[in-house]
């Protein structure tokens, strides 16, 4: 992520937010905390950003806006959830999952249950992890998103390799790899092939995690996801010195 | 339409454009004239020319721009045609076949795509190598749109044979967007070999006489000053070839057709109405575009009221559009549209263009909306904004691809209809999220931009803006 960029993401929203609390315009301030919370979470400034979500939540209940209220519940879940808080986290979630089933909203469940399936594999709950991930993927599916069926399909993934069912997690991952190629998601391709890679390398199959790594190093070098890059060129090092 | 429309003179221009095409440098075309000289008639026929040159294999494709798109908006819609051409299932591009045939075309010559096959059904691994280039084609919209942009262009020239060319014609919709010359000359002053490209301009706008513009080496006035009328020799011609649908006595209409000097648009469309029953007295004295829009204008407003409520919906919704939109503008049904469209003299007065049809010329255009009151232009613009939000609804609610035109156009008319701070609600809350979905960033931008100039200091609507353009920054990588 490009840091000039969500510097002025935040400048502006600060800007926004100014304007809006001098015309006392609940909506626009209570939009303006959620955005800046995002970036303050993108940044790892989880006081600020836990903070923020407060405040937009606090309106968003004053003015009975269910989705906001929903989501804000859902993105505090998140910083909980890094702050390795689990149990506040899951309760943060299932409030935000109420919600969004009351108000039949497919793609805020699948995101709640993907969280919720990442606080389970944490608590090594893999049964309730793997659960929740297939809810979340069969929601995504109902509405056609992409980016959500390709991401939980490779948390479903992680969970089928550490329940040693490796060929299903090959299987899943080989699904949603082709969903990806076809939307043309390279960044989600190349974490795809990356956990295939891992897959194979748990089962001393090092030269097609290697191939698999490689080609993954590849895209993200192509889309300039230099971290991504970077770390998978340690795991390969790793695999020719073993 | 004006495929069908018949096209005379102009000979020494087309040659000049068949030696350009020759050459295989990289080049840029400024065809330069006045409203109504017959600039999209003579960028049509260059297209004409590339494509049945008896040399050179050429593919090109044709954009119409607006003074609200940027130079990175039409890049990205280009880019987003090839990848979708290149890539869909039948049955996916069909609101826009003609521009589709005109990628696939270009991309064939360019061997991106292999002839006569849809990449999503090929096999093998021939076809694997064919998808991996085919992917290289699709944009991603948190980089640098102009830098992708050459890249494909770059791309394109590489692929295609020795005698390869790629036309790209850019016709305004009346002017380009302020201040885009220096955009396009950095893309022009870069394009690779064997890639040509067209602009038509009127004499007062942005490429005309911009210094940057016009220090480039690589571009080529065709004609060398302005496009002037048609020579008498031309006019014969015209009248040879449409002659046989006119009624009246070939000496009675070219004495008429000799007060209009070889002025294009005159001459269009004086024998469009003289086709369609006009009595000669009718039509004006003069070549002056305004007074044959008059005409014309009167002459549809006496076939009906449908009539009217049809061209003054076109005319409000100045774009190329689906009949479903423009039914609803209009408040006519279909059968009523087919019915007046099936008119001959009606049919003309339109063009295909982008998802559907719009008035064929800028001149009617504008004469159209000049008749329609400021109340009643409101009500059009509201239904225009009821018409697009169904759409980008429809599709929220069913979780399909946004309407890309309902995305980019919703606000346009929301401002005409309620002002500037429905503008900047009805873009936030109805067109934002569309467009990012759809990679359209810089349009997002654009119309964030637009919004920040025109919305008061300190209101809600400077505060959406504001906003809306820090999720286009967080949106944005690189």
């Amino acid at each position: 992520m490009n840091l000039g960029n969500l510097n002025k993401a935040m400048e502006l929203y600060k800007n926004s937010l100014q304007i809006s609390r001098e015309i006392n315009w609940t909506k626009g301030k209570e939009a303006c905390y959620r955005n800046i919370a995002a970036i303050y979470t993108t940044n790892e400034q989880l006081d600020e950003a836990l903070k923020m979500y407060q405040k937009s939540l606090k309106l968003a209940e004053e003015s009975g806006d269910k989705k906001g209220i929903a989501s804000d519940y859902m993105n505090i879940g998140v910083i909980y959830g890094k702050r390795s808080l689990l149990k506040e986290a899951k309760v943060q979630f299932l409030k935000a999952l109420a919600i969004y089933e009351d108000m039949k909203d497919l793609e805020g469940i699948g995101t709640v249950l993907g969280n919720l399936g990442n606080v389970y594999l944490h608590e090594n709950k893999l049964q309730d992890a793997q659960k929740a991930y297939a809810r979340a993927v069969k929601y995504y599916e109902r509405i056609g998103h992409v980016e959500g069926i390709v991401k939980q399909c490779s948390n479903l993934a992680v969970i089928y390799s550490m329940l040693n069912r490796r060929k299903k997690a090959i299987e899943i991952l080989e699904k949603a790899w082709g969903i990806a190629e076809k939307a043309g998601y390279q960044a989600l391709v190349a974490s795809i092939l990356w956990n295939l890679g891992s897959i194979y390398q748990e089962e001393g199959r090092y030269s097609d995690a290697k191939e698999y790594w490689e080609k993954a190093v590849e895209i993200f070098k192509k889309i300039g996801m230099p971290h991504e890059v970077e770390r998978l060129e340690r795991l390969i090092d790793g695999l020719e010195k073993a | 339409m004006a495929e069908e429309r018949i096209f005379v003179g102009r000979k020494d221009e087309l040659e000049q454009f068949g030696n350009v095409l020759k050459n295989p440098k990289g080049q840029a075309v400024l065809v330069v004239g006045q409203a109504g000289m017959g600039k999209t008639w003579l960028v049509n026929r260059m297209a004409e020319v590339a494509e049945n040159h008896p040399d050179l294999k050429c593919g090109w494709v044709r954009y119409e721009v607006t003074p609200t798109d940027s130079v990175d908006s039409a890049m990205a819609l280009m880019m987003d045609n090839a990848f979708e051409a290149a890539s869909t299932e039948p049955g996916s591009f069909d609101n826009v076949p003609q521009r589709r045939k005109q990628w696939m075309a270009l991309l064939k010559l360019g061997k991106l795509i292999p002839a006569g096959k849809i990449v999503g059904k090929m096999a093998g691994e021939k076809a694997e190598r064919i998808v991996e280039l085919w992917k290289s084609l699709k944009r991603d919209p948190t980089k640098n749109t102009r830098e992708q942009f050459l890249e494909r262009l770059g791309l394109i020239s590489k692929r295609m044979p020795g005698n390869g060319r790629a036309v790209f014609i850019i016709d305004p919709e009346k002017y380009m967007q302020k201040d885009s010359d220096q955009s396009w000359a950095i893309v022009v002053k870069q394009l690779p070999e064997k890639i040509k490209f067209v602009f038509a301009q009127r004499p007062e706008d942005v490429l005309v006489d911009s210094e940057t513009f016009g220090a480039l080496t690589n571009v080529v006035s065709i004609p060398e000053k302005r496009l002037d009328v048609l020579e008498e020799e031309s006019v014969d011609e015209l009248l040879t070839l449409r002659g046989k649908g006119i009624k009246c006595t070939v000496t009675e209409v070219r004495e008429v057709l000799s007060r209009y000097e070889g002025h294009p648009y005159a001459l269009g469309a004086a024998l469009d109405l003289i086709e369609g029953g006009i009595n000669l007295e009718e039509l004006p004295e003069k070549p002056e575009p305004t007074k044959f829009a008059e005409v014309q204008w009167k002459e549809l407003s006496n076939r009906s009221e449908d009539a009217i409520r049809l061209f003054k919906g076109y005319a409000i919704l100045e774009v190329g559009v689906p009949n479903d939109v423009v039914e609803e503008v209009s408040e006519i049904d279909s059968n009523i549209r087919q019915h007046l469209l099936a008119n001959k003299y009606l049919h003309g007065l339109l063009r295909e263009e982008g998802e559907g049809m719009r008035i064929y010329h800028a001149i009617l255009a504008d004469y159209i909306l000049g008749q329609i009151g400021e109340g009643e232009k409101k009500e059009y613009h509201g239904r225009a904004v009821e018409a697009y939000r169904e759409k980008l609804a429809e599709a929220k609610k069913e979780q399909t691809k946004p309407d890309t035109l309902a995305a980019m156009r919703l606000a346009e008319h929301a401002l005409s209809a309620e002002g500037a701070e429905a503008f900047a609600e009805t873009f936030a809350n109805d067109c934002f999220n569309p467009l990012r979905t759809l990679g359209l960033l810089n349009t997002a931008m654009d119309i964030s931009n637009r919004i920040l100039d025109i919305v008061t200091r300190g209101s809600m609507g400077e505060a959406i803006a504001q906003g809306n353009l820090g999720r286009v920054y967080e949106s944005w990588k690189s």
